[in-house]
Formats: C-alpha cells, sequence, structure tokens
C-alpha cells in the first residue's frame, strides 16, 4: 500500500477571526501535529491575532508554522458579470514578507471603523506584498469567465507566487469544480493547491460553530438556515480522508507553498527607539552620565562607596544584557512629566534599582531598604525587566501625546488587549442562539453563580424555572464550557504603550482605537517596554 | 370656512364617560383633518366640532367629503351633523335642528335662530327673554355698549364669533398613541351576535383612529362586560382578540371577521359595556387613486376570503406551504396555518440541484452488496453530499427529547425503473450503515 501523502494545511482562521474560527490557536496546532501535517498556516482574516499563542504552541509541538492573513477581496468600481468576490490567502515568506502583511493589514484596519475591514481590488498591488504567496479561493460555481478574470489579474500581481486553493468540502458539486478550476489552470498556468477552509480543529465543534454564526448573524439558530455551514467538513482531516479527497498532486503542491514559507516570528527582534541617546553617546555611556549626574543630586555630599559599587554593578548588569535603552527610555519619559509637574512615581520591584532612584524614577534610596537589585533584573531570568510607572490619571494623556509627538505616529501606539468571553457573555450569546428567551437568558446570566465550581448547582436552575435535565439545557452547558475563554474583540490596554525604532507597523498590525492606535495584542508577549497603572 | 359641527346621541349620564363618547368621536374626526376640537365638553350637551375646508381636495370636493362624513354618522351615533362658516355657527344650526349652514347668508340663517343654540347666550336666557328677546338676531340688534355692560364680555364674544366678526381659537384634539374605546350600550345584550352593532360604532372610531395615523390594524381585542345584576359565576366579562394577515384598517373586512368569531362565542351574562382595543398595529401602504382601475384589485383580495375561511373552519385547517433556509431538505419546505404572518422573503437558495419530489418519510433501501437496490441495483451518479445540522432543532418524541439532528451523504442515483434518484447513506446504531430513498428527481 502506497504512504498516505504528507500535506500542509494552508487556510485555517482560528477563534481570533472573531465569530468565526471555533477553535483556540494552540488546539489547531497540536490536532495539527497529532495527524501528522507537514505545516500549518493560521491565516486569521485580516488580522495576526492569532498567531503569537499558535507560535508558541508549535515550538512547543515542533510543528511548522506559517504566518498569514485572508481577506475578501472586492471588486468595488470594477465589478460587473466577470468579476466574483474571492478569498485571497495571504503567507508571509520571510521577515520582510510578514512586514510587508502586517503593514498592509494596518493599512486596511485604519481606513474602516474599528473591527471591520473592506477590500477592494484597487487596493493590492504585488509590490506592496512582496515576499509573500497567495491563495485565492474564487466562491464555489463562480462562471469560467469570473474565474479567468481573477487568474488574469493573479497573474498581473502576483507571478510566480500565486496558487488556486481548492476546497473539497464533501459538496455534490466537488468533482465539477475540480474540473472547472483544473481547466482554469490549464489556461492560465497557475497552479491548484489543496486548502480546507479550516474553521476548527476537530468534527465536535461544528455545534460551536453554529453558535458563533448565529451570534455575527443576530438570529437564533433555527432561523440561521443556509447561514450555517451546511457540514462539518472544515476541521482538520484525516491524511486519509484527504488523499481519499484531493488527486494526489494538489497534496503534493500544498509541500511547495509551505516550502516557500520559511519566516519564523522568533525573527523579529524588537528594537528600541534611538532617540534618547544624543549624538555623540552610546547607550551605556549616556546612561553612566546621568546616572552619576543623578547621583549628585541625589547625595550632594558625595555618595558613600557602597553605593558606587552598586550602581558599577548595575551598569555592568544592564550592559550585559544591553537595557540600556529601556532605562533611558523611561528616563526620558519622567524627566518630561517632572518637567510638567504630572505626579509619577515608579513602584514595584524597580524600587530595588539605585540606577532608578538616580535617573528620578522611583524616590525611595534602596540602600536604606536593602532589597535585592535581582529582583528587579537578573541573567538567569532573562526576562525584560519591567518598571511600573504611576502617573497621575488626569493628565495620563499629555503623557500619550508627548510620546506621539517624539516618536511619530508609525512607531508609537497604545497595546491592544484581547477581550475574551466571561461566564456572562457567553450564557447571553449560546443562549440567544439556542432560542431561551431574552428574560430566561438574562435571569441565567445574572444568576451564573452556578457556573463557579464545576458543579452546578440544580436548585440554581429550578429557581429559574429550568430543569439540568432539559435537552435545551444540557446543550447551553455544553457549549458555554466550550465558549468560556474564547477572544470575543480587540480592545484597549489601559496603560500599555509600545515604542519601536522602526515602522511599528511592520512588526504588528495597527487599528483604530476610539483615541489612539492599537498594536493587537502580538505586543503583549514580544515589545512591553513600559506599563502605566493607572 | 367649512365646519362641520357633530352633536353625539344619547350620551351616558356619567361626566367621565361622556368625555369618554365625545373624544371617541373626536378620534374618529380626526382621519378628516388635524383640526378637531370638542366645544362645551363637560356641558350637557357637548359638540364635536372640526374644520374641513383644506382637507376638501384630498377627498375628492366638498360634495364627496360631506357625503363621506354623512354616510357614517348613523353607525357612531350621531344625532345632527350640521354645516356652517364657523363652528359656532355650525354648533348653533346643530342644535336648532338643521344641517345646512350655507343656503343664505349666515347672519340671516343665525338671526332666526332661538336663543338656546348658543351656550353664552343661553346662560342669561330669562333676563333676555325679559326684554323680549326671543332669538339671536334680535339679541344682536340690542346696542352693544349696554350689552356689554349688562352681561359679560361672553356673550358679544359668542356671538361675534358665531357670525364670523371675531377670530375663534379652539384647542385642537390631539390623536392619541394607542387605541382603545369604550361605549356603554343602550340595552343589555345577551346574544353575542348583537355585539356587533355597538362594535361596529367602535371599530368605526378605531379606523379613523388608523386613518389619521396611517396605519392599519393587524389584530384587536373586543372586551364586553357583563351586567352588574349577572350571577356570581358569570365572571366580570370576557373579550376576543381578531387577527388579521395583513394589515387593515376597513372597516367591513374588520366586521365581517369580528362577526365570525363572534357567531360563535356564548355569552355567559348579559353585556352592558363594550370596549375595543387596537393591539397590533403597522403602518400600511397607501395606494394612490388612478384613472384606470388597476386589474388585479378587481375582486376580493385573496388573503381576506382565506382570513374568512380560517375563521370560520379554525386556523389549523387552512394551511399554506412556505418556503424555509434549512440545509436539510425535509425542512426547507413546510405547512403553517394561513393567517400567521409570512416569514420575511427569502432570497436564497442552496445552489444545487434538488429532487423535485421529496419523499414524506425516507425509505430505507435493500442493498445487495455495498450497492443499494431500488427497482434494480442503483447506479451512484454524483455525490457524496453531506449533509450535517440540526442539533439544535429539539422535539419530543415519547416524552424523551431528541434532536432532528442528521449526517448524510447524499447521492445522485441513477434506477433502470425509477429514473434518477436521491439517495443517501447514513450511519445507524451500532456503526451499521443503511441506505434511503428521499427524493426523486422528474
Amino acid at each position: 500500500m502506497a504512504a498516505i501523502p504528507a500535506y500542509a494545511e494552508l487556510r485555517c482562521v482560528s477563534n481570533f477571526s472573531f465569530l468565526r474560527g471555533a477553535s483556540q490557536p494552540e488546539e489547531l496546532v497540536e490536532r495539527a501535529k497529532q495527524l501528522g501535517y507537514a505545516a500549518l498556516a493560521i491565516t486569521d482574516e485580516c488580522s495576526m491575532s492569532g498567531i503569537v499563542r499558535a507560535h508558541t504552541a508549535a515550538k512547543q509541538h515542533q510543528l511548522k508554522l506559517l504566518v498569514g492573513s485572508q481577506f475578501l477581496v472586492d471588486w468595488g468600481i470594477a465589478s460587473c458579470a466577470d468579476t466574483t468576490p474571492f478569498d485571497l490567502t495571504v503567507l508571509a515568506c520571510n521577515l520582510h514578507g510578514y512586514g510587508n502583511l502586517c503593514q498592509f493589514i494596518t493599512k486596511l484596519r485604519r481606513s474602516a471603523p474599528k473591527g471591520t475591514y473592506h477590500l477592494d481590488i484597487s487596493n493590492i498591488s504585488g509590490e506592496e506584498l512582496a515576499d509573500c504567496v497567495v491563495l485565492a479561493s474564487p466562491k464555489r460555481m463562480c462562471e469560467p469567465a469570473q474565474l479567468a478574470t481573477v487568474a488574469k489579474w493573479l497573474l498581473k500581481q502576483f507571478l510566480g507566487r500565486c496558487w488556486f486553493g481548492v476546497d473539497l468540502l464533501r459538496i455534490l458539486t466537488d468533482e465539477m469544480w475540480l474540473h472547472r478550476l483544473r481547466a482554469l489552470s490549464a489556461f492560465s498556468a497557475i497552479p491548484l493547491v489543496a486548502a480546507g477552509d479550516v474553521h476548527f480543529h476537530v468534527r465536535s465543534r461544528k455545534p460551536l460553530q453554529d453558535v458563533l454564526t448565529a451570534t455575527r448573524v443576530g438570529k437564533p439558530l433555527s432561523e440561521c438556515g443556509l447561514d450555517l455551514q451546511p457540514n462539518s467538513e472544515r476541521h482538520l482531516r484525516t491524511r486519509l480522508r484527504l488523499a481519499q479527497t484531493y488527486p494526489e498532486e494538489l497534496l503534493a503542491e500544498t509541500l511547495n507553498v509551505a516550502s516557500r514559507c520559511n519566516f519564523h516570528l522568533d525573527e523579529l527582534r524588537y528594537q528600541y527607539p534611538d532617540e534618547v541617546v544624543p549624538a555623540g553617546e552610546t547607550p551605556a555611556s549616556y546612561l553612566r552620565r546621568i546616572t552619576y549626574e543623578g547621583a549628585g543630586r541625589r547625595w550632594p555630599k558625595g555618595m558613600p562607596a557602597k553605593v558606587q559599587s552598586q550602581i558599577e554593578y548595575e551598569l555592568a548588569l544592564i550592559g550585559e544584557l544591553q537595557y540600556e535603552h529601556y532605562f533611558l527610555t523611561v528616563a526620558d519619559i519622567v524627566a518630561f512629566a517632572r518637567s510638567r509637574h504630572i505626579l509619577c512615581q515608579g513602584r514595584g520591584s524597580a524600587a530595588n534599582s539605585v540606577i532608578c532612584y538616580c535617573i528620578g524614577v522611583t524616590e525611595v534610596d534602596p540602600a536604606r531598604m536593602s532589597m535585592l537589585f535581582e529582583r528587579f533584573i537578573s541573567k538567569e531570568r532573562n526576562e525584560p525587566p519591567d518598571i511600573d510607572i504611576d502617573f497621575e490619571h488626569e493628565r495620563r494623556e499629555e503623557v500619550l501625546q508627548y510620546l506621539y509627538a517624539k516618536y511619530g505616529r508609525e512607531r508609537a501606539a497604545l497595546t491592544g488587549v484581547v477581550i475574551s468571553y466571561r461566564p456572562k457573555s457567553a450564557i447571553r450569546d449560546v443562549g440567544k442562539a439556542l432560542g431561551f428567551s431574552l428574560h430566561t437568558v438574562d435571569a441565567l446570566a445574572k444568576a451564573h453563580v452556578w457556573w463557579d465550581g464545576n458543579e452546578l448547582r440544580r436548585e440554581r436552575f429550578e429557581e429559574l424555572g429550568l430543569s439540568i435535565d432539559d435537552l435545551q439545557v444540557r446543550q447551553l452547558l455544553q457549549l458555554t464550557a466550550q465558549l468560556l475563554g474564547f477572544p470575543r474583540h480587540l480592545s484597549q490596554h489601559t496603560g500599555g504603550f509600545v515604542l519601536t525604532k522602526g515602522p511599528l507597523s511592520r512588526m504588528v498590525p495597527i487599528e483604530n482605537a476610539s483615541m489612539a492606535e492599537i498594536a493587537p495584542c502580538c505586543s503583549g508577549t514580544r515589545t512591553t517596554s513600559m506599563r502605566w497603572a493607572c | 370656512m367649512l365646519w362641520a359641527a357633530l352633536l353625539p346621541d344619547s350620551l351616558p349620564c356619567d361626566e367621565s364617560r361622556r368625555t369618554e363618547a365625545t373624544s371617541g368621536l373626536a378620534t374618529w374626526c380626526l382621519q378628516f383633518t388635524p383640526r378637531v376640537a370638542v366645544i362645551e365638553g363637560t356641558s350637557q350637551s357637548p359638540a364635536v366640532v372640526m374644520e374641513l375646508e383644506a382637507s376638501a381636495r384630498l377627498f375628492g370636493g366638498k360634495r364627496r367629503l360631506v357625503e363621506r362624513v354623512r354616510e357614517d354618522s348613523p353607525d357612531l351615533g350621531i344625532r345632527q351633523l350640521s354645516w356652517a362658516p364657523t363652528s359656532l355657527a355650525a354648533v348653533a344650526i346643530a342644535r336648532a335642528g338643521r344641517s345646512n349652514g350655507f343656503g343664505k347668508p349666515l347672519d340671516q340663517l343665525l338671526d332666526a335662530l332661538p336663543l338656546q343654540t348658543l351656550s353664552a347666550v343661553a346662560l342669561h336666557r330669562a333676563t333676555l327673554a325679559r326684554l323680549g328677546c326671543q332669538t339671536l338676531g334680535q339679541v344682536r340688534a340690542l346696542p352693544r355698549g349696554g350689552l356689554s355692560r349688562r352681561f359679560d364680555a361672553e356673550l358679544l364674544a359668542a356671538l361675534d364669533q358665531a357670525y364670523g366678526l371675531r377670530p375663534e381659537a379652539h384647542i385642537w384634539i390631539e390623536l392619541p398613541e394607542t387605541f382603545g374605546a369604550k361605549l356603554e350600550l343602550m340595552a343589555r345584550v345577551e346574544l353575542a351576535p348583537a355585539l356587533l352593532f355597538g362594535a361596529r360604532r367602535l371599530m368605526l372610531q378605531m379606523s379613523g383612529w388608523l386613518a389619521a395615523r396611517h396605519c392599519g390594524v393587524n389584530a384587536f381585542t373586543l372586551r364586553w362586560c357583563h351586567d352588574t345584576m349577572r350571577s356570581k359565576d358569570a365572571g366580570d366579562g370576557g373579550e376576543i382578540t381578531v387577527r388579521t394577515a395583513h394589515a387593515t384598517r376597513d372597516i367591513e373586512h374588520l366586521t365581517r371577521l369580528l362577526a365570525e368569531h363572534l357567531a360563535k362565542l356564548q355569552l355567559l351574562a348579559p353585556v352592558s359595556d363594550l370596549e375595543l382595543l387596537a393591539i397590533e398595529v403597522h403602518s400600511l401602504q397607501e395606494r394612490s387613486q388612478t384613472l384606470l382601475p388597476e386589474p388585479q384589485h378587481a375582486g376580493e383580495s385573496l388573503a381576506l376570503v382565506l382570513e374568512r375561511i380560517a375563521a370560520r373552519l379554525g386556523p389549523e385547517r387552512v394551511l399554506r406551504p412556505v418556503v424555509m433556509e434549512d440545509h436539510r431538505i425535509e425542512w426547507m419546505s413546510h405547512w403553517q396555518p394561513a393567517p400567521e404572518p409570512r416569514p420575511r422573503k427569502l432570497n436564497r437558495s442552496v445552489d444545487i440541484p434538488q429532487p423535485t419530489f421529496v419523499l414524506p418519510e425516507p425509505l430505507k433501501l435493500a442493498t445487495r452488496g455495498e450497492r443499494p437496490l431500488y427497482q434494480g441495483l442503483l447506479q451512484l451518479l454524483a455525490g457524496p453530499h453531506r449533509v450535517e445540522g440540526g442539533w439544535w432543532d429539539r422535539t419530543t418524541v415519547d416524552g424523551e427529547q431528541r434532536t432532528r439532528n442528521v449526517a448524510r451523504d447524499y447521492w445522485v442515483a441513477l434506477s433502470e425503473h425509477a429514473g434518477v434518484l436521491w439517495v443517501f447513506q447514513t450511519r445507524l446504531a451500532n456503526d451499521q450503515t443503511a441506505w434511503f430513498l428521499h427524493g426523486v428527481f422528474a
């Protein structure tokens, strides 16, 4: 018996495509590894938010992760009988491609209201998405003439790095569709590749996906009708099933595409802004200078020898770990705040550092408190130091505006934060989808105390006139448990701020917030530079 | 100015009920014009007046408008309907029992009327009579200075206003947000169909209210109160709610529907009071008047006929097929009672060929080897087409809750004798699979 062909899934959304994907990135990665996939692409809709968690999981499970995003392309003004909207999946080949893709998403997100995007075909150009490969997936059953238009456009913009993604999802027209696409491929020389349009990691997640669809459409499930997916085929299928479904060459082509994408999220390195170091100084020398200047102010009668040796020890450690920029950036912000008489105060473990005391971040002489500097920074721990600064909350905005003015809107942004489903919101959405009356949904959500702990309290339900044995209630409990912790939407972090050396939009996508820009949650793990607690 | 005055007949003695009766009448009037007022609402003989000059064109001229108002007035319980150039004159003419205030010049008409036709004058009737005045004309002939010194200023003001020499000011009646009207029946009613007479009066008011709001009614409730002399077990009263599929304010249709409902009703005790409430009100598309009659409106509309039949036979016995959105073929259409509102129009359907005929129940097929049999061995032409869904569709079978969930692989199959078939393979209990026939392509 011939071996089962290898496969890489190139089109898969996680639950960071809000109200669409029904599996966590980690679950997808784990399942893909289990099934022996060669690689898995996480391509959330106009978003990169899922990839950090997928990356962590992929590293743990040693699975090749492809980073990308997918978009619904609209023909806009060019639309006519020969055009049809199609899905475009973009995968980053390398760091440069990743930067391009982030910038592209930023462009789309910034020109649309929060949480939405609109991609007109005239807004895409091959150069803008250099070092990326693309998969076009036209809508099922569009006419050959419409397919030809898409093919022509692909050849013009993405010659040599475009494919047609074929999704065979156990629909009656699968064979006909494959036939039509093969004719197109022969005519345009654009290769076909298998792509599963994956929405969840296992078949049994379909009910949850239905609930998400119902929430998106805003109707109970019984009225959703054709908005629901017709079957559960949009999961990570076993390789045996794939081998039975797709022709061999389409599966082999997935490996081809995957081999073109060699971007690894670890290549992304955070770089501190340069402005804080004046010309003619190195970061180390400048930090040393302002530290000793500060020390002169703190100890006008001359500093004790113990302090001096401590300063030298700290400077050496900071130099070794290359954290000078970070200290200089914080010193700069604090100096600005002081100059405007904005109350500010460093707190937490930073108080253990003499340097923080000298450069004015903290106000307590650490020598008097005899605490360990290693609590603040240590070589062994190998994680960036964390200086919390409290600002007067009425004037926090001034500090933010100063940062925007100094670093420019391209390089400074508020960090985003993912709002996840909590018991209350999960019950509300699942309850509405299952057709509970609004009154009951409200009552259930309010009395969600029964959720705490694993034991369900029968009396709680009976108080609301429901029985735990009722099918509808059982469905509610089961689906709510699955939905808990799912990301629901992006919001802005109360105090997080990102500053970078180069344009930030090349590192993470940025989108609009009510007052400023947000860098979605990517920044959470990699680029934390400072935090405000307000 | 074209003023109409309406005098209600047989008003109840209770003051609050009298106000209700006049305001119901005013509501009806509001369909013709927004300028409707109640004159002397609290007195023994209130009147409703409306100014119709501006509405004449909308209703096809003064004559048509007058006829239209006159047509409904007996059903509404109007004792006298009169027309005059000023509102007080219209009221005075009405109280005098005449209707036309345009036949002669106004002052000639009014001069001949007796004193009690104008309330402000009627107050001083005794004094004026002693002065030898019997008609309004004689009062007017008295010197104005003396009149104003001897009597109050209101007398002169009312006279001037009636004769059109001084502007009139009215507080216009505003259209209530919801409709509810009460009626005290003139006699105790013992048979349900006889309630229709009183109900029709209320429905006329409702139709006026609806017309003024450019709305139609989808559901209305008729409540009745039993007479106080009833037996104890009869209860306070009862109510019926009548629903229609299309919002309407066609009084004939509503009356007919109510009549069908009342015909089946038995009253527990004699009824003394009626109340009508409009429950569901929707805005109605107005149809413009056309020169040529439109062919589709020639007969009675189908919906109205169906509704009447459903009212007579029971709603469960008149059914209408409805197309639904669903991936499961047996739920793509179903029957629902005709009077229930239709779901919104659907434009989407599954984009794969569907069989012309669907079996009421899937028919289990025998198999030979792996292949299904139906009048011979079946040849599978196209497929599979996987349909999964319905886990949310709960039902109770034999007291046990189940879902109508399906997971089927459909195929287009060719049978030598039976033609092209729509068959599916599904998994049964204990890992067995079975074939079923579900539809036939014509």
